[in-house]
């Protein structure tokens, strides 16, 4: 699986896409190649990280980036996942 | 760049059609013609158009039009030195030549005398050397000669963006120690950056905005009673420490606040900070996010952490301390000295009193450690002035 | 979930860095087999 750490919705979505389905471009080495793996935010990972290492190296993450930007994030990835 | 060039044979080649042209805008700028050292002779048309297109010299265009070409080190002892290469020496001589246009424009407004130069510190992004030290370094005193520092020695700092800051911190160590007493610190053009998010345009058919080399050049000098003071208290510098934890906060705590409990004070009294100041139409533009956003987001946070605002304050907090970035993408230039120009103007007058330059820089790319960096420091009124009074009434 | 999964990692410096996901993960007993941090500056 991946783990992504950008917050662009753009670029998310794109690299997201490409690892699931293939570059949606066809431009790159995966174009036409789905892969079929499924992508995740570190956003999305925080009930399965322990606790102490989410607050040192996460809490401070989650507080800096806007609630809204979060959400939109983390509905995009279950979307592409098709969840 | 020709200027810049002090090889023989030369480096730079500029064509009979354009030399007259280069020459006479040149004569007519009150800075660059202090830098014009040495008569050109210029190159027949036809040799440039047959060098360029034998295949190592690179062409000069102004306008679409040929004028000029950069080749390698053709000498026997360089030939053979992909560092050599003219691709290479062009990144050279693009920032020894916008250091020393910035240079000169420095000792132009503030009517300084060359001569009274001690000491110059480099922190541009290139590193110039040949194949035994590639980044062996040089570019200080490069640019020094280039603009007549003739009483001037100087050394080149390395530290990615944080570069420029890095060099401040150590001018205004080595003026506080009373080895020196005026220090230029110089920081010339990127050539690698110069359109480095033009791809998002370009595919779009707008216009390339990212689309200077930027150079700067400060004057760092011992206390004349009358300019913002540096701070260098015993403490007063942020640092990212080696055994900082990857987390943003432990990092933010060494760069924010503890510098400014070595100076007794909050992150409330810094009127404003200057982050990475890259233009959000450029970055946003080319998917890379607001970056100066970003950063001011981190210290927002920074500040509801150590207490002093509410979270539903951050918004309003950042209107307050913060700016929309406007640097091109240099790499040092935008990384909080962008801001210190106007800082100063600010400062004296009367303003804001205090603000803090925050540097950082992605030292992870040079593929030898994860870490980053980032420095800071703070600029601050004089402590007669006017406003600094009122503040220190208010506050009692 | 991620016990035991291969994971690559992909961070950005001013988002979250690839370092700071690649603790969590393996915290959470994932293998790391691909990490970058971006920088777009």
């Amino acid at each position: 699986m991946l783990v992504f750490g950008l917050n662009q919705i753009f670029n998310l979505r794109v690299m997201a896409t490409t690892f699931k389905d293939g570059d949606p471009s066809y431009a790159g080495a995966l174009g036409g190649i789905a892969l079929g793996l499924k992508s995740y935010h570190i956003f999305e990972l925080k009930d399965e990280i322990p606790e102490a290492v989410w607050e040192q190296e996460m809490a401070f993450k989650e507080l800096e980036v806007e609630d809204e930007l979060v959400e939109q994030i983390c509905s995009m990835m279950r979307e592409i996942r098709g969840e | 760049m020709k200027q810049a060039d002090i090889l023989k044979p030369g480096l730079v080649e500029i064509g009979e059609s354009a030399e007259a042209r280069i020459a006479a805008a040149l004569a007519d700028s009150p800075v660059l013609r202090a830098l014009v050292t040495h008569k050109v002779n210029p190159m027949r048309t036809e040799q440039v158009r047959a060098e360029v297109a034998a295949g190592s010299s690179l062409p000069l265009q102004l306008d679409g039009e040929l004028v000029g070409l950069v080749r390698r080190d053709n000498r026997a002892e360089g030939r053979e030195d992909e560092n050599l290469d003219a691709h290479t020496l062009l990144e050279g001589l693009c920032t020894k030549a916008t250091a020393a246009a910035a240079l000169q424009w420095l000792f132009e407004q503030q009517q300084i005398d060359p001569g009274d130069i001690d000491y110059i510190i480099s922190c541009g992004e290139e590193a110039a050397g040949d194949r035994y030290q590639r980044g062996g370094g040089g570019i200080a005193k490069a640019v020094g000669e280039m603009c007549g520092c003739r009483n001037a020695s100087g050394m080149d700092i390395k530290n990615f963006c944080a570069a420029p800051a890095s060099a401040l911190v150590t001018a205004g160590a080595l003026v506080a120690a009373g080895l020196y007493q005026r220090v230029a610190v110089v920081a010339g053009g990127s050539l690698a950056k110069l359109g480095m998010k033009s791809e998002a345009f370009i595919e779009q058919g707008l216009p390339i905005i990212d689309d200077c080399l930027a150079a700067d050049a400060f004057l760092v000098s011992s206390d004349d009673g009358k300019s913002p003071l540096l701070r260098l208290d015993k403490g007063a510098i942020g640092l990212a420490k080696i055994g900082a934890s990857t987390g943003d906060e432990a990092i933010y705590r060494q760069l924010l606040l503890e510098p400014l409990e070595a100076l007794s004070l909050t992150m409330t009294d810094i009127d404003k900070y200057a982050p990475e100041l890259h233009n959000p139409e450029i970055m946003e533009h080319a998917r890379s996010g607001d970056v100066a956003h970003k950063n001011y987001r981190m210290i927002a946070a920074m500040a509801v952490r150590a207490g002093a605002i509410q979270k539903a304050d951050m918004p309003a907090f950042i209107e307050r301390v913060g700016m929309v970035g406007y640097a091109p993408t240099q790499g040092h230039i935008p990384s909080g000295v962008a801001y210190i120009g106007h800082a100063l103007n600010e400062i004296r007058g009367g303003r804001i009193q205090r603000a803090m330059i925050l540097s950082k820089a992605s030292l992870f790319l040079n593929r030898l450690t994860q870490l980053y960096d980032g420095v800071s420091f703070v600029l601050e009124a004089q402590p007669n002035s006017e406003l600094r009074e009122e503040n220190l009434r208010v506050k009692k | 979930m991620l016990k035991s999964k291969k994971v690559a990692v992909f961070g950005e410096r001013d988002d979250v860095a690839g370092l700071a996901v690649r603790h969590c993960v393996e915290a959470a007993g994932a293998e790391v087999v691909y990490e970058t941090t971006s920088c777009f500056v």
